[in-house]
Order: structure tokens, then sequence, then C-alpha cells
């Protein structure tokens, strides 16, 4: 390795990665004046209007609409994509795409490496988790208990609901108003604090979740048995009655007027949505429906990164430097376990294999790259060696899908992703013997289960010998009564599930590419097998047609007592540098700060202890909070 | 003078010049949105050459529009505040094109393409020109001296009468921020002399400037975190002529000084001059396309001026409507009409009666 | 107009309106009708494609007269041909999708290939003007957004 080149200026804190976490941690710690660098490996900026409109009409132009497809793909800075995945067979790891991949199945998961990370393609759903999440062991005898618990995570919470704009009703979110059976009575208790609610009104529910509310709402699930119950379904606490729900989403609605919010103890005013910048700074201050959330918001009325990485840089406070197209590359540490440097790659020219070597110092060092990106630096860098812990617990939501045809036209198409859910199952006693999970109700039709509408098209044109008006007719009448609903599993912590690096398998810039084991728990697969019986109740009490087929040829198919399924990944990955008290068993301590490495953070997702059923991006960001007030008090 | 002045004659005057308000901010709609929607909306890379985008004059084109939409509800929540009723569907009072605006006073509106004589045409129709004593008299010739001489016209009879017998409107009528929303400048609830007069105003500076005069702004905050004041109507299109934005603190005498507004003024779709029904007699499927262009126009009309009358739920499906006018509107604009020189029609903004449009396909 | 005058142009359009079931005022209103022409001239084989224009508008005309009649012929005459059965499927995909879709490899092989049969987006105008988004009764995913809660609103009607 040549010898890096010391940058001359020196910050108080250095962050790797320009995403949902390196975002609030530099707004945060910029506000209490200090120092800060930003070094992100993607090549653009999206927040420069004529980018981001660069990143639409690439969307539009690309065959495939994958979630990544809009934005920069460079030979030289791979990320994952959801092209690459395929079956993994026998002893032989897939290396098509980014990640090499051991199986037994492959890690169906994607992120996006530019600036903004994937926060420019996420889906915008802010759940909070739910007090049973943070303690899996002493409840279920499951998972790992996490260090604090949820009221304690709870003012960050709020901090991180006012810094996305979630849009939602505080009363419809308890788990109450979800209609969960709570696993323990007092879940429910303070789960908002008195005052509090959302910065802004709620996204409309769309109509298909409301046609399922109207006839489904109500159905009963028998969600199994109690452990000492003989088999037998306990009634009234073990069959659960589906309720759709309104999902707290990070886009922007109608601001709340007239009523102060307490957030974290601080009295806010009505919050001022944003969207687009510069010549387009007043686009966006509201969803207007352009469904197509992933991969991109055109007019950026749901939440990016990039919107907090705009204010911190206008909080003059402090200093934010941000510099893209530096790859970081090794974390250097002295004797006494401390950071003394990180080495970075910078890039000048995007796609070309070369690159300048050159360190930064600081006197705090964050990894804030993602879960998998902060634990292959890090695994290559040799650090966090306490515990074995580092990259392992990888976990993610597995993702199944559930397709059929309402027997009325539902308007699909249009508006968010999905406005709506049923939280019914997001915990309950069940969690003894299967995960809990969430189901979300699709409003594109069969668009991520099948590809429609073009597969329809297709199909109609070349199997079905259509044209003309009859074409025009049938379109509309199939079309227009897709019904799809998403389920989204809980996985626990497992030590074979994990990110390793292998001196064989390097990217063109001679980085580690992450080698990924990975497999779906009988744990996991016994809740999506109930989940999936859930939908087909729920089906027959709508009389939708259910179109759903698992096919043995699926990259993620799986069997599971006899029945077959596929899952894909959700994108929410989870746990490969957990926090905890005990040095033996986590990587970081409670405050995200590596046990091993007294000025080194790894912040992000990559820290929860467990995942539980919430999309793990607003916990992520309360959580970066939590972890920019310790650097903060750190620093002083 | 103010003896033969009686509270009834005071308020139907008030009443009859915000109705002339009204549709005065209404007949701005069609022309102004006519040449945004005639630009072609091209991607970076469907051509070689990539200052073929006019994204920038589009969305500068959209802010006025929505602002031209905003002061609509401010003049219908004045209206509604001294007990008038606003009137947005009856076909006598609606804009005929070319149609002369202010009783002939003020300049003519046309429906044309987008152009730099139609840009220049515009800034006219915002440009600031105060004449004190025109607006003391009934002789204004510019909106914003015609708006000078509404509210001298309210200030004297809340004067003479006592502002609780002029404003006598029920506040359910009032539209308000959580029911208007999607950007365009403040939504102002109307309920004394001085929150009509802030609310008259705030049109005054949308359209000419905050400073009557001096610079660029109109007092209003660019949402982000810069703390930037948006500029008014008169500037915006100054800037398209220009191909420069306008900073807030530009002097109004001088030109802009802001980055490059890309404008292509050749990516626009031919569409003929002033489009009229009559133009497709012999072309029933282009007819059709402006049929329901119409239909679109009446139903949002109607909207509006039930949401303007105790109906404030209409408001949330006239979003909706209004973004299916521009789409039927495009499609009219690229389609050639026979036996011209390759123009493209357009839409003929006819109210064509009541309706009630649910969401539908063609 | 050029492109009115030019009868190849017109009898695509004419062809076009039979097989996509949108008349010709809302395939020009498209503003991609321009672009399609070229990219059907560029893939097909210039008989085929005379071929193909001398049918269009005798069919539109059938069509007009008796729709039934007309779509008999056109399955007879068009759709079912082995020779210009492919293509017409492709057109037709096209409009709705405003993508090519590559035709069989046997055609090709029988008929001849084209360096411009290959699949792609024409142009992002062509993505967002796709026939079936009006088709389905919605809006083409990331553009002609509807508006704030159109979500909610009760689905498109269709007559017929």
């Amino acid at each position: 390795m040549a010898t890096p080149q010391d940058d001359e200026v020196s910050y108080d804190v250095v962050i790797v990665g320009a995403g949902f976490a390196g975002a609030i941690l530099a707004k945060q710690l910029v506000a209490e004046g200090k120092s800060v660098l930003i070094l992100e490996a993607g090549a653009d900026r999206g927040e420069d209007w004529r980018t981001y409109r660069d990143y639409l009409d690439q969307y539009f132009l690309a065959q495939a609409k994958t979630p990544n497809s809009p934005y920069p793909n460079l030979p030289t800075l791979p990320s994952p994509s959801v092209l690459d995945i395929t079956a993994v067979h026998g002893t032989q790891p897939d290396t098509n795409g980014y990640f090499v991949q051991q199986g037994p199945l492959p890690f169906g998961s994607n992120y996006l490496r530019a600036y903004g990370g994937t926060s420019l393609h996420w889906l915008g759903t802010s759940l909070r988790m739910f007090p049973a999440d943070f303690e899996m062991r002493t409840r279920f005898g499951r998972g790992v208990d996490w260090p604090f618990g949820y009221q304690e995570l709870r003012p960050y919470y709020e901090q991180a609901e006012w810094e996305i704009g979630v849009s939602a009703n505080a009363e419809d979110q308890t788990p109450e108003a979800l209609g969960i059976h709570v696993s323990e009575p007092d879940d429910g208790k303070n789960f908002f604090e008195s005052g509090y609610d959302y910065p802004m009104h709620p996204i409309p529910d769309s109509y298909v979740a409301r046609y399922i509310a109207e006839a489904g709402d109500g159905t009963p699930v028998a969600t199994g048995v109690r452990s000492g119950w003989g088999g037998k379904p306990e009634p009234g606490l073990d069959v659960v009655d589906i309720k759709v729900s309104n999902t707290p989403q990070g886009r922007n609605s109608t601001p709340r007027h007239g009523k102060k919010i307490m957030v974290a103890g601080r009295e806010r005013e009505a919050f001022e949505p944003r969207g687009g910048t510069g010549a387009f700074a007043f686009i966006g201050q509201r969803c207007e429906g352009n469904s197509s959330c992933i991969p991109i918001c055109p007019i950026q009325a749901k939440y990016t990164a990039m919107k907090t990485l705009a204010d911190a840089r206008a909080n003059r406070t402090g200093q934010l430097q941000i510099q893209t197209q530096s790859i970081a590359s090794q974390v250097e540490t002295a004797e006494n376990g401390c950071v003394s440097g990180l080495v970075y790659k910078r890039y000048p020219f995007p796609g070309v294999p070369q690159y300048e070597l050159r360190r930064v110092r600081a006197e705090h060092y964050v990894l804030a790259g993602g879960a998998v990106e902060n634990a292959t630096l890090a695994l290559a860098s040799g650090l966090c060696r306490s515990s074995q812990e580092l990259g392992r617990n990888l976990m993610d939501h597995p993702y199944m899908m559930t397709w059929g045809l309402a027997r009325d036209p539902v308007g699909p198409f249009r508006g968010p992703g999905s406005t709506s859910g049923i939280g019914s199952f997001r915990d309950g006693v069940f969690r003894n013997e299967k995960a809990a999970f969430r189901l979300e109700i699709g409003n594109w039709g069969w668009n991520f289960a099948a590809g429609a509408p073009y597969s329809d098209v297709a199909r109609m044109v070349g199997e079905e010998n259509l044209f003309g008006r009859e074409l025009r007719q049938k379109l509309f009448h199939r079309v227009q009564r897709q019904v799809r609903v998403g389920i989204l599993v809980e996985q626990l912590p497992e030590p074979s599930n994990r990110v390793t690096i292998d001196p064989a398998y390097r990217d063109p810039m001679g980085q580690y590419r992450p080698v990924i084991g990975y497999d779906v728990s009988d744990y996991s697969r016994a809740g999506l097998a109930l989940a999936h019986d859930a939908c087909i109740q729920l089906y027959r009490r709508l009389g939708v047609e259910n179109h759903t087929a698992y096919n043995p040829s699926d990259s993620g198919y799986f069997t599971h007592e006899g029945k077959g399924y596929t899952v894909f990944g959700s994108g929410h990955i989870v746990g490969t540098h957990r926090i905890g008290i005990d040095p033996k068993t986590s990587v970081t301590q409670p405050d995200m700060r590596c046990h091993d490495h007294e000025n080194l953070w790894m912040v992000g997702a990559g820290s929860m202890p467990t995942i539980a059923t919430s999309n793990p991006t607003l916990t992520l960001a309360a959580m970066g909070f939590m972890a920019a007030e310790a650097i903060n008090r750190a620093l002083q | 003078m103010s003896e033969d002045r009686t509270l009834e004659g005071d308020c139907r005057e008030l009443h009859d010049l915000l109705q002339k308000a009204l549709i005065l901010e209404l007949s701005t709609i069609p022309p102004y949105a006519t040449a945004c929607y005639s630009i072609k909306e091209e991607g970076q890379y469907d051509r070689a050459a990539p200052e073929i985008v006019n994204a920038e004059p589009i969305e500068v084109l959209r802010q006025v529009m929505v602002e031209e939409m905003l002061h609509m509800v401010l003049v219908a929540n004045v209206m509604n505040a001294i007990g008038g009723r606003p009137t947005l569907n009856d076909p006598k009072q609606l804009p005929h094109y070319p149609q002369p605006i202010l009783d002939g006073k003020g300049p003519t509106l046309h429906l044309r393409r987008f152009t730099p004589q139609q840009i220049k045409a515009f800034r006219e129709v915002e440009r600031a020109s105060h004449d004190p004593t025109d607006a003391a008299s009934d002789d204004y010739d510019t909106i914003g001296e015609f708006y000078l001489h509404t509210i001298q016209r309210l200030k004297a009879a809340c004067c003479l009468h006592g502002d609780k017998a002029v404003f006598t409107g029920h506040v359910d009528r009032q539209i308000g921020p959580g029911d208007y929303y999607g950007a365009g400048g403040k939504i102002i609830v109307v309920d004394s002399l001085e929150s009509a007069c802030t609310a008259l105003e705030e049109i005054l500076e949308e359209g000419e400037g905050a400073h009557h005069g001096d610079c660029a702004d109109d007092g209003d905050r660019i949402p982000g975190p810069d703390d930037r004041q948006d500029i008014a109507h008169f500037f915006k299109f100054n800037g398209i002529l220009h191909s420069r934005y306008y900073f807030a603190e530009d002097p109004s005498d001088g030109p802009p000084s802001g980055d490059d507004l890309a404008v292509d003024w050749r990516a626009v779709w031919p569409m003929r001059d002033d489009p009229k029904p009559g133009d497709y007699d012999d072309n029933p499927e282009i007819a059709s396309l402006d049929a329901r262009f119409n239909a679109t126009w009446s139903a949002l009309l109607d909207g509006l001026d039930a949401a303007f009358n105790d109906e404030k739920k209409r408001l949330a499906e006239l979003v909706p409507l209004m973004y299916r006018l521009k789409q039927d509107a495009q499609r009219l604009m690229r389609v050639p009409l026979p036996d011209t020189a390759g123009q493209t029609a357009g839409p003929t903004w006819q109210y064509i009666g009541k309706r009630r449009l649910g969401p539908s396909v063609s | 107009m050029d492109e009115v005058a030019d009868t190849g142009f017109s009898a695509f359009i004419a062809l076009s309106a039979v097989l996509t079931g949108y008349n010709r005022a809302e395939l020009h209103a498209t503003g991609c009708a321009q672009d399609y022409w070229q990219q059907l001239r560029q893939v097909t084989p210039p008989a085929i494609l005379e071929e193909l224009l001398d049918l269009g508008p005798a069919l539109d005309a059938a069509m007009a007269t008796d729709p039934e009649a007309g779509e008999r012929q056109a399955r007879r005459d068009v759709l079912g041909s082995e020779k210009l059965g492919p293509p017409a499927r492709s057109l037709i995909q096209l409009w709705y999708l405003g993508q090519w879709t590559p035709l069989p490899l046997e055609w090709r092989r029988a008929w001849g290939a084209s360096r411009f049969d290959v699949g792609r987006i024409i142009s992002t105008r062509a993505y967002k003007e796709g026939l079936v988004w009006d088709a389905i009764g919605a809006h083409p995913m990331g553009a002609k957004q509807q508006g704030f809660g159109a979500w909610a609103l009760d689905p498109p009607q269709r007559e017929g």
C-alpha cells in the first residue's frame, strides 16, 4: 500500500457516510459548534436540482426500474442491486453482484452508496418499535434484550420524527389503536408523551386500504398456542383480529397548525415542510401522489438525508465539510486502541479506478455507512475484537408478497407505495414460538409482485392476442382490481447470519467486498407461514381471487412444513455491530461508542440488537440523536 | 357626501369590486397556464443538446399560477368576511379570450404559446404602477391601482359604518391554512379590517413586489434552510426574459443578478393563437379532446365556487382536477391541426355548465 | 405540416389506431407519433413496412363502419400473419409502454434483423405517454402526478 498523504486540516469529528445517520450526527454536532468532515464514497450530489433531475430521467429511461436504477452505479463503486440476486447453490458462493453470497439463502437487500445514501429510495415508513421489542430475551427467551428500554428511547423518537417530518396521528399509533394484544399489559402506557403529536397530519389512507379495511377488519386469525396450553389455541388471547391502520410516513402532508407540540421537552412551532431545492424549492411541500417513492420521489416530498445535510451546512455555529468521491479504506489505531487516523481513497474521475490515498485525523471518528459497509470497513481494519460479534447478527425483514384480484376496481397505481398496513401482529404472546410481523397494503397493484402493468400488456398482447378496444378495456378491468399485501417478518440475531471479508474478493478500487452468509430461521419461517395464512383468510373474506404463486426457481424460495414460499429482501439491514453492556457480547456501548476504541463510534441500523417489526429507519435516526449527544459530551 | 352612503350601498359596491377582483385573478390563469403547458418537457437524455430543457420556465410559471390561485382564495375570504358571495361559474362573468382586463383600461389577455412576446404581455399585467389619484378615484388602469382602490373603499366603509357593521360574514366560510395547503404564500383568515388589508396587500406584494418598486422581493419565505425571500410575479416573468433569476435584493429597476435560468424558446408546441371551439368543427376527434378539457375546466370552476360557498371539503378534489386540466391541455397542444402550417390545437377554456367529475378515464 | 402530408405517416397513424384502440387525435396527443414512426421504419424491412401501411387505412375505415368485421380482418391479415404479426405486436407495445419490444428470433431469421431492434424506452416522454397508464386509469409512475389525496378518491370509472 502506498503511503497516504496527510490532510492539512483536522476535525473534531470525521463521519463516514452521508446517509440517514451521518446527516443527523453532522447536524447535531455542528449545532454545538463542532467542526465536522463527512467522507462520502459516492460521486455526486442530488441536492443540486439538475443532478436530481438527471436521476429522474435515468429512472424514466431504465427498463428495469429497480430501487437503485435512478442513481449512479459506478463500476468502481458498486452498490448491491436486486438484479444481482440469484439462488446460491452448494458451497460455491454467488459472486454476480457486489455482494459475495454464501447462502444458503441469498441476502436480497440492497442499499445505495451515494450522497444521501439509501434515504434516496426508502419508502418513508416511520414506525417506532414497541416496548416488547427491547426485551425479547426476557419476555420470549429469544434473541437478546437491549441495554435500554422503549421509554429511554422515546424522547429521541420524538426528535427523529420531527427531523424526518413524519405524518401521522399519535392516537392512531398506540399498540391498542393498532389492535395488538400486547405481551405485557403496561406496554401501551405512556407510549406517547402527553401532549406530543406528529409534526404533520396523516397521509390519507388509500382507497384500496379502505376497501380492505371495510370488509377485512375483524377477520380473526389464530396466532397459535402459548406453551403449556396443550397445543390448543387460548381463546381471546391467541386469536387476533385484523385491523387496518394508517402508517406513519416520512412524507409531507399538512403541518399541524395551532397546536404547540413538545418535542423532547422543547416546544416547537408548526413544522415547515420542504421539498425540492434551488429553483424547485416551491415544489414538494406536500406529497402529490407520484407513485414512485421507491425508487425516486420526483418532487422530494419524501424525506431524504439531503434535507438534514442542507440544514447542517447552513448552520454556522460549527463547520461542516462534505467531501464526496472519498472512500474510507482503513481505520488506523494506536497501541492504546484509540483511532489515530482514517485512510481514504479520493478518486478524481468517477468510474475510473485511480485514486489518491489520503489520511485525515480527528478527535473522534464515526462509521455511519450502513450496517454492511460499517462491518466491512471495521473488519478490514481489524477493529473490535473483544467480542466475536462484529459483522454477525445481520438481520433484515424477509419480505414476502401475496396478491390477488379484487371483485371491484380499487384504484391502484395512485399515491405513495403504501399508506396503510395491518399492525395487529406486531407483538403478542405468540412470539415465544414464531416471529411477529406487519402487513403492508400496497398501492401499486402487482407492480412489485409481478411487474404490472408492463407484464399485463406483454401477456395480453403476446399471449392473449388482444389488441385495440378490447385490449384497452381488458387492461382496465384486470389492473384496476389488482391487490397486493406485503409481509415483513422479524428475524432474530443469529451469529451465522453475518458479513465477513475475504482477500479473494475485492472491488476495482481494491476495497473488500462484503461476503455474506444468510438464512431465514424456522422462527421467522413460522411467522411468514402465519402471515401468509392471515392474508389468505383476509382474501377469502374480501372475495379476492388469490393469484399468489411461489416458484421453486425463485432465488429466495424456501420451504416450511412442506409448503413453499419466496422471500425478498426489504432493504432493512440491521445488526452487524450491536450495542450492549458486555464487551464480550456486543460491539459498541449503549451510546454506540466502540467497546475497544475510545474515540470510535459506529452508528446506524447496525447498532440495533434486534429488528422487531418496524422499518429500522426511525429507530436508527433516534439512535443517531442519542449518539450525537454522547459524542458532543465526549468532546467537552 | 358621506351622508349619502348607506351601509347597504357600500357593501354592494365592495362586493362588486371584490367579485371583479376574483374574476380578474381567474382571468390570468388560462393565459398563464396555456403558455406554461405549451412548453415541451424534455428529458436531458432525450437529445444530444442538453440545453433543450425547459424545466425552469415551467416551474416559474407554475409558481405564478399557484399564487394566482391563492389570490382567488384570499379575495374570496375577504368577500365572505363582509357577507358577499364569491361567484366563479356565472357564464356572463367568465373570461373569453382575447379578454381585455380592468374594464378595457388594462392590457388584453390572449391564449398563446410560450413566446417572448407573451411573457412580455404577462409582465405588463403585473407591472407596478401607482398613481395615487387613479387609485383614489375609480380611474385605475393597473391591477395594483385597482387593489389600492378596493382597500381604500373598504377602509372608508369601515370608517363610516364601523368595522362590525361591515365584517358580518360567518367564520365557517373562511378558508384557512388547514383547508388550503400547497405552498404559494400565506393563507390569511379574514375577520377584520386589519386582516382584510393584510390579505389584499399580500396579493399586491406577490404580484408586483413587497416594496412597490424598490426591489424584487415579495415578502414570502422560500422553504429551506437558507432563509431567502421569494420574488414578485413581475420579476419572475422578467427573469424568464433575461434567462436569469432575480435575487430578492435585486433593485427593481435593474437586471436580475442570480443564476442562469435556462430557457429554450424553440422547445414549445406550436399551438395556434387564441383557439376557439369553432376551430374544431371539422374534426370531431380534436373536438372531443377539447370537450374533455372543457369538462375538466368547468368542474374546476364549479368546485371552486362550491368551496368558496360553504363546501370547503370540495377543495380536496380540486388539486387532482388542476393536474388533470394540465394533462388535457397538453394532449391538445400536441395534435397537429389539418390545413395549417404545422400549428397544433389548443384548449379553448369554455365553461360548459355545471358538472361534477369523478376521476375517470377516456 | 410535412408529416401530415406524408402518406406513409398517416397510414402509420391509421394502423396504430386500429391496433391500439385509440383514435388518431389521441395518438398524436402523446407527442410521440413521429418517434414511433421512426422506430418502426428502422426495424422493419421496407417491403414489410409497405405491406403493413397498405393495410392500415383500409382497416381503419373498416373499423369505422363495422368494428367487429374490422377486428376480424385485422386478426386475419395482420395479427395472424407470421410476417406482419410480430412487428404489429411490438408496435402495440411501443404505444402502450413507450418501449420497443425486440422481434422474436425466428422472425428475424426469416425476415431480417435490424440493429435498432433492441429493447429500449424511446424517450422520457415516451415513458410518460405510454397508453397503458391511461388505459388502466392511472398515471405513469413518477410523472403526471394526480395531487395530494387523489389516491383516496374513488377509483376511476370507465365507460364500457
